[in-house]
């Protein structure tokens, strides 16, 4: 005779009753998908977060009057803008008291870019004192930018030696930069003479006055001294110079925080909301699926299993019901994470950087777990009832 | 209900759903690109929202064959022309046939391209699981 084993029986019961099973897998798959996609989100933001942290690099950023969110804009969000102020600022932020360094950019919006269909962010800096551009871009590329030569974020399509136009002039690209998870990684970043002579050879007549009437910063990055409070030398600056907005970079990214807090906050109670309800759901229907079938588990126990195979049976069931149910979850859960990367990212504004693949694997790991988990402790618990039956009383269901 | 007409059914659904994402779900944006003419042409994201339309409309009326198609004569030949269907739904989106807008943060990048590929590969994994059924009764 043949020998049928415990996965094969709980296969073939899972496939008689397959509404009940489909109903079963498909809230274990709503709670790992949940589960997977939230644990991806908070974890990506947070290390967007971090990163920005690191990447700004200045303790403050000195910016004109009321162009504080443009600027924000351009690091969130890749939302392109031109905007300047008199290079003098930059000398007098220098000045003033409890100022270690200072080093200032040019942002300009381009035309229509073929590389991107849409206007970018162009980015002239100061190759030697630039506090935050050059510490990035050393990662990536140990030599100097020459004219005509630009450097490009990471969303950016194209590859280290391509030739991309900007203002009807050719421009190399020397450099692709790491991922930061900002806004800043769909911008192009050139020298600050590569930027005046751009401004200069452009057909656009606006943008001669940048190159000619020494309107050509955006912002100034500032260091501060150890021992100076940052408030107390941003308000030094706003009062001492006129026209300008100081963004202190650690409240920017406390800010950020801050809407990570309340994202990942949400995210946990849907987490828990969503598994109390599928351990209720999945309690209530293994206790409701039990009751009735004693009747087939007294004919198993005739028929010679024993109390301990019969709960093995039971267990058997809700883990392949377990393990086909995250599996599900989490493949959806993946594809529309993975597809929807840019959308969430310009959705939610805040910085964020995808998961690396041992980290994926970690949390698809971690989901199945804690679902096949769930559902074995609730099987556990709904098999004892079995247990404590005789074998009579059982049958007695079935007649 | 037997199992064609459930995948029948299905497909329709995402039939539906790949006419209405280019165009009201998860639209493709309405810019113009600049000549140096000075007229304006739409972008590429606009064709490739026709030609995915397009396939759309080819699929729900191939997914509409087979819910009717009682015999079931045309069942396996059906199937392979929608998997067909669904690999070049995907291909529209690739630069290779037509593609979209090199911007990464443009809605035709973000959000149109990646919902029409999960559905051309619904489209592939219905099609392929009821060619295997049909192979399996067939044999």
């Amino acid at each position: 005779m043949k020998k049928y084993g415990t996965i094969f029986l709980a296969a073939k019961n899972i496939k008689r009753k397959n509404i009940r099973s489909f109903g079963l897998i498909a809230i274990v798959a709503i709670f790992a998908f949940v589960l997977f996609d939230a644990s991806i989100l908070i974890t990506n933001i947070q290390r967007g977060i971090s990163t920005t942290s690191q990447r700004m690099g200045a303790d403050l950023m000195v910016v004109p009057l009321d162009y504080e969110t443009d600027f924000e804009d351009i690091l969130l969000r890749s939302e392109p803008s031109t905007f300047y102020m008199n290079e003098d600022v930059e000398q007098q932020v220098a000045e003033i008291d409890g100022v270690e360094a200072t080093s200032s950019q040019l942002f300009l919006q381009s035309l229509n870019a073929d590389c991107c269909t849409v206007p970018v962010q162009l980015i002239g800096f100061d190759m030697e004192r630039d506090l935050t551009v050059v510490p990035w871009l050393e990662e990536n590329y140990d030599g100097q930018l020459e004219d005509g030569e630009i450097v490009i974020g990471s969303q950016i399509i194209a590859e280290v030696g391509d030739i991309l136009v900007f203002y009807d002039q050719e421009f190399e690209v020397a450099a692709k930069l790491a991922e930061t998870g900002m806004g800043l990684d769909s911008s192009v970043y050139m020298t600050f003479d590569t930027a005046h002579k751009m401004c200069m050879n452009s057909s656009q007549e606006s943008l001669h006055r940048i190159a000619q009437d020494g309107e050509n910063i955006s912002c100034v990055m500032v260091e501060v001294q150890p021992g100076y409070s940052l408030d107390e030398t941003a308000r030094d600056i706003e009062d001492r110079i006129e026209g300008i907005d100081v963004i202190i970079t650690k409240n920017f990214i406390g800010s950020l925080a801050e809407q990570l807090d309340m994202i990942a906050k949400f995210l946990y109670v849907l987490i828990f909301f969503i598994w109390i309800i599928a351990v209720i759901v999945i309690g209530i229907i293994f206790h409701i699926t039990i009751h009735e079938r004693r009747g087939e588990f007294g004919l198993y126990r005739a028929l010679g299993y024993s109390k301990v195979k019969l709960k093995r049976l039971i267990l058997a069931e809700g883990l392949l019901i377990s393990i086909a149910g995250s599996a599900i979850g989490i493949f959806i859960g993946a594809m529309l994470i993975l597809s929807f990367q840019n959308l969430i990212i310009a959705s939610l504004s805040l910085p964020y950087i995808s998961a690396t693949t041992g980290e994926i694997i970690f949390f698809i790991l971690a989901s199945i777990l804690l679902s096949v988990l769930s559902v074995v402790v609730i099987c556990v618990l709904a098999s004892r009832k079995i247990g404590r039956l005789e074998t009579f009383l059982l049958m007695r269901e079935q007649l | 209900m037997n199992k064609n007409r459930i995948s029948a059914l299905l497909l329709i659904i995402v039939g539906i759903l790949q006419i209405l994402v280019p165009v009201y779900l998860l639209p493709v944006c309405s810019k113009t690109l600049e000549l140096v003419s000075g007229n304006t042409v739409p972008m590429k994201c606009h064709w490739y929202a026709n030609g995915v339309c397009l396939m759309g409309v080819i699929l729900l009326l191939q997914a509409v064959i087979k819910l009717w198609d009682k015999c079931n004569g045309a069942g396996k030949s059906c199937d392979l022309f929608l998997i067909i269907t669904g690999m070049a739904t995907i291909l529209l989106g690739t630069d290779f046939v037509i593609g979209v807008c090199s911007g990464t943060r443009m809605a035709c990048h973000m959000g149109t391209r990646p919902a029409v590929n999960i559905l051309g590969a619904i489209t592939i994994v219905i099609s392929v699981a009821d060619l295997a059924l049909h192979w399996k009764k067939a044999k």
